[in-house]
């Protein structure tokens, strides 16, 4: 199977989740959700999309979410044990030159807590590197295009649902 | 106030209607864009083309929320390209078109902010 066909299988997976009896019972009713964006204001957006009272996806969840802007920040919180990281993967745009990139936090995290559940948000479709993450046990990688919001909805119900 | 340069209905769409979040993260491409903006065009100056690829896929995120398809295309490209020695001719007239609509833009979801906040 190519890495085209394998992502988008996963991809469809999320677009058959049964949503409704999903808000009806999850088995997590609140989620601890760290957000890791070097972008505040894409970090903002993320945070109001996730919390929006017209995310009917997502109704009948609460979050606790909890802003990083920069990996070091993460990494010195990830002893808290978040359900979900949502982790940019590029995380120096601001040309940072002490930022590390996503993956290489994704490392870190793993490091600390194997079983962490991490969420990638990238631009960047290089297959190769999606791959290498999902093999080390990342939970997710969600391109951002026109979806990206969809695809992260349905991510944080199954986790809720602890699939 | 109708924005000609952006559309209100990209972060509406996602964020609902809430007048406070949107001025939130609108008051945060403000502030956040201008910075990476003068950091992009010092970088494309100074032909340091991985700084200008990270500089341009950071606002192009903005442009996206923004509404601005225009730009965000333009970013996208450049962040595509930046890297690639036989594409990389074309970078000048896509810096010529951002930097001509970038302080028009800024200026108006500023004159936007304020109705906003009324």
């Amino acid at each position: 199977m190519s890495i085209i066909r394998f992502l988008l299988s996963r991809i469809s997976k999320h677009q058959d989740s049964d949503s409704e009896a999903a808000i009806q019972a999850p088995y997590k009713s609140h989620l601890n959700v760290f957000i890791v964006d070097d972008n505040i204001a894409f970090a903002n957006i993320l945070e109001g999309f996730i919390t929006s009272k017209s995310n009917t996806k997502l109704r009948g969840i609460t979050f606790s979410i909890k802003k990083y802007h920069n990996a070091i920040e993460c990494l010195a919180n990830i002893y808290q044990r978040p359900d979900v990281i949502i982790l940019d993967y590029f995380l120096s745009s601001n040309e940072d030159e002490t930022a590390i990139n996503g993956d290489e936090v994704f490392k870190k995290i793993i490091e600390f807590n194997e079983k962490q559940k991490v969420v990638m948000l990238s631009g960047l479709d290089e297959s190769n590197i999606v791959l290498q993450l999902i093999q080390m046990g990342l939970r997710e990688y969600i391109i951002k295009d026109d979806d990206m919001f969809d695809n992260l909805a349905n991510v944080i119900l199954e986790i809720a649902q602890n699939k | 106030m109708n924005p000609k340069t952006f559309d209100p209905k990209a972060i509406k769409d996602l964020l609902g209607h809430s007048n406070e979040l949107i001025i939130k993260v609108y008051e945060e491409i403000d502030k956040g864009s201008w910075p990476v903006y003068e950091k992009l065009i010092h970088n494309y100056e100074n032909q340091n083309w991985s700084s200008l690829k990270a500089n341009a896929h950071f606002l192009k995120s903005n442009f996206r929320y923004l509404g601005n398809l225009e730009m965000f295309n333009i970013l996208k490209t450049i962040e595509n390209i930046s890297l690639d020695e036989t594409k990389r001719v074309e970078i000048p007239i896509l810096m010529d078109k951002f930097s001509a609509s970038f302080a028009q833009i800024m200026s108006e979801l500023k004159e936007y902010l304020i109705f906003l906040k009324k």
